[in-house]
């Protein structure tokens, strides 16, 4: 059964000083099956981000409903692990405060919960850096950290938007695994917005391209790469046929894109 | 010199002294030397003679203390009444909307305009002095607290909403921390804002406090103890300001790099 289903979502942002409003995302229909890994995949500007605040409540749709477990989802809530681009770890408090927080506010009892946290900081290997401060980490550390803080929660979905983007290549190619690994022994429903295209077929089950602004979805392409996936698949046939595929999907948009702009 | 370059620690001591050393020996010539005359500005000497006698036989030290409490009693008055007002101004924008106005309109009524009003209402007594200070610190306290609370990321608080954070712990929990270094920091600057009302609050009818010697020098044409009394109201507001910023760097660990 599908875990979360989206029904004809699409979001248009008022006029501004006079202009046109302007449409983001043409309403967009997708449905997620329960432990499925989707990479959505889209060059900038397109609307993958807004479609996934929406999932995330961070965002009010213009039309059409969000439904998960068959709820429909109004606003941002614990259900929903969400991990943004920048990096948004609480300056004030320790590593393993920061992925308490969620936890503390469900009202788990002190001890459970750091006990809680320090076991998510051991899965994304920062044992031991449970009581730096977020400045003394580096920026794969902080994300890794934001992952750990959003499961810790147990959600029933997660969203990642871009958690990467701001990494060097190397550091990125390892937070893929890690992230690869924790959905390989968790089961756990992921929504993973990217603009890199091996990073969408590597980590994901299941890529769906989105097209240049307005964004709509212009390719739902299954990845029938097996798992557990080794960092060296990417230089396999298969991984590279596919790429080349997505190669193609994504320059098409790429090119619409500037010349819109 | 290069723009920009960092000087190291013993380096920036060296200079900081250097200049007071240059300050202290220009106002030795100029007095030493006989450019200006004694009646007017007294020398580095006497200066510290004077003051010595007033520590000794004046009980300048009771004074002294009567104006630190002054100055604390009514900065804690105006805390009091600030901060609350100041967390609801940042956190929610309708009581903005409300306040702000009339706080930017007071903020910039001069405290020491208020004394003969105050003097009027309140007497020559302690609550006078410390409504002048009070009514000198806490509109600042308010718009700045409300511009340090409000001033938040906002992808802090998105996070903090995806984690399942209410509205008011996101107040409490997010709001309030992110903004607690700067409101430390803003206490540390209004305090040293309400020394110069204290200051005036005490020239004019006041029987003790550093201001209070000072006029009664000015009728004695003492020029070493008025500046003597300048030097301690300095000294005291340096103290402060370094156990400040030490209680500050104890306080807030995370929040300098």
């Amino acid at each position: 059964m599908s875990k979360l289903i989206i029904e004809n979502v699409g979001k248009v942002f008022p006029a501004q000083r006079g202009g046109q409003p302007t449409r983001a995302l043409t309403p967009t229909t997708l449905s997620v099956a329960d432990n499925d890994f989707i990479t959505i995949l889209g060059p900038s500007g397109c609307g993958k981000s807004t479609l996934l605040r929406i999932i995330g409540g961070l965002e009010t749709a213009s039309e059409g409903r969000i439904l998960l477990d068959g709820a429909p989802v109004s606003g941002p809530g614990a259900d929903r692990g969400f991990v943004f681009q920048s990096y948004t770890l609480f300056p004030w408090l320790t590593v393993i405060e920061n992925i308490a927080f969620g936890l503390r506010e469900k009202g788990v009892p002190e001890r459970e919960r750091l006990d809680l946290a320090r076991d998510w900081a051991g899965r994304v290997g920062l044992s031991a850096f449970v009581d730096h401060f977020p400045k003394q980490l580096s920026g794969g550390m902080q994300q890794r950290t934001a992952i750990a803080r959003a499961l810790a929660n147990d959600p029933k979905i997660l969203l990642l938007d871009e958690p990467f983007g701001a990494l060097d290549n190397q550091t990125r190619a390892l937070m893929q695994e890690m992230l690869l690994g924790i959905w390989e022994r968790e089961q756990k429903t992921v929504l993973f917005v990217t603009h890199d295209i091996e990073e969408a077929i590597f980590v994901g089950s299941r890529v769906v391209v989105m097209s240049a602004r307005p964004g709509r979805i212009k390719a739902d392409i299954t990845v029938d790469l097996p798992h557990p996936r080794p960092y060296t698949i990417k230089t396999s046939p298969e991984f590279v046929a596919l790429k080349e595929r997505l190669v193609e999907e994504i320059r098409v948009e790429a090119v619409l894109a500037a010349e819109v702009h | 010199m290069k723009p920009l370059q960092p000087v190291s620690g013993g380096a920036r001591i060296g200079y900081g002294v250097a200049f007071f050393a240059v300050f202290v020996l220009a106002w030795s010539a100029a007095t030493f030397g006989g450019y200006v005359q004694r009646l007017f500005l007294a020398d580095p000497l006497t200066m510290l003679r004077e003051g010595y006698s007033l520590l000794v036989q004046y009980g300048f030290a009771f004074d002294i203390g009567m104006t630190i409490w002054r100055v604390v009693g009514g900065f804690v008055l105006a805390v009091i009444v600030a901060l609350p007002l100041g967390i609801l101004m940042g956190a929610y924008k309708p009581v903005e909307a409300f306040l702000e106005p009339f706080v930017s309109f007071a903020r910039y009524l001069p405290a020491s305009a208020f004394i003969p009003l105050l003097i009027l209402w309140a007497g020559i007594g302690e609550a006078q002095k410390l409504l002048v200070i009070f009514i000198g610190s806490v509109f600042q306290l308010i718009l700045m607290i409300a511009v340090a609370v409000g001033g938040v990321r906002r992808d802090l608080v998105d996070a903090a909403y995806t984690l399942g954070a209410s509205d008011s712990s996101v107040v409490r929990r997010v709001l309030l921390p992110n903004a607690a270094p700067e409101i430390a920091e803003i206490f540390r600057l209004v305090l040293g804002w309400a020394w110069t009302y204290v200051i005036v609050a005490e020239l004019i009818g006041s029987s003790s406090g550093i201001g209070h010697m000072i006029t009664d020098s000015q009728a004695l044409l003492n020029t070493g103890q008025i500046i003597f009394g300048i030097i301690v109201i300095g000294l005291i507001g340096l103290v402060s300001d370094f156990l400040f910023k030490a209680v500050n760097q104890r306080l807030f660990p995370w929040a300098k790099a």
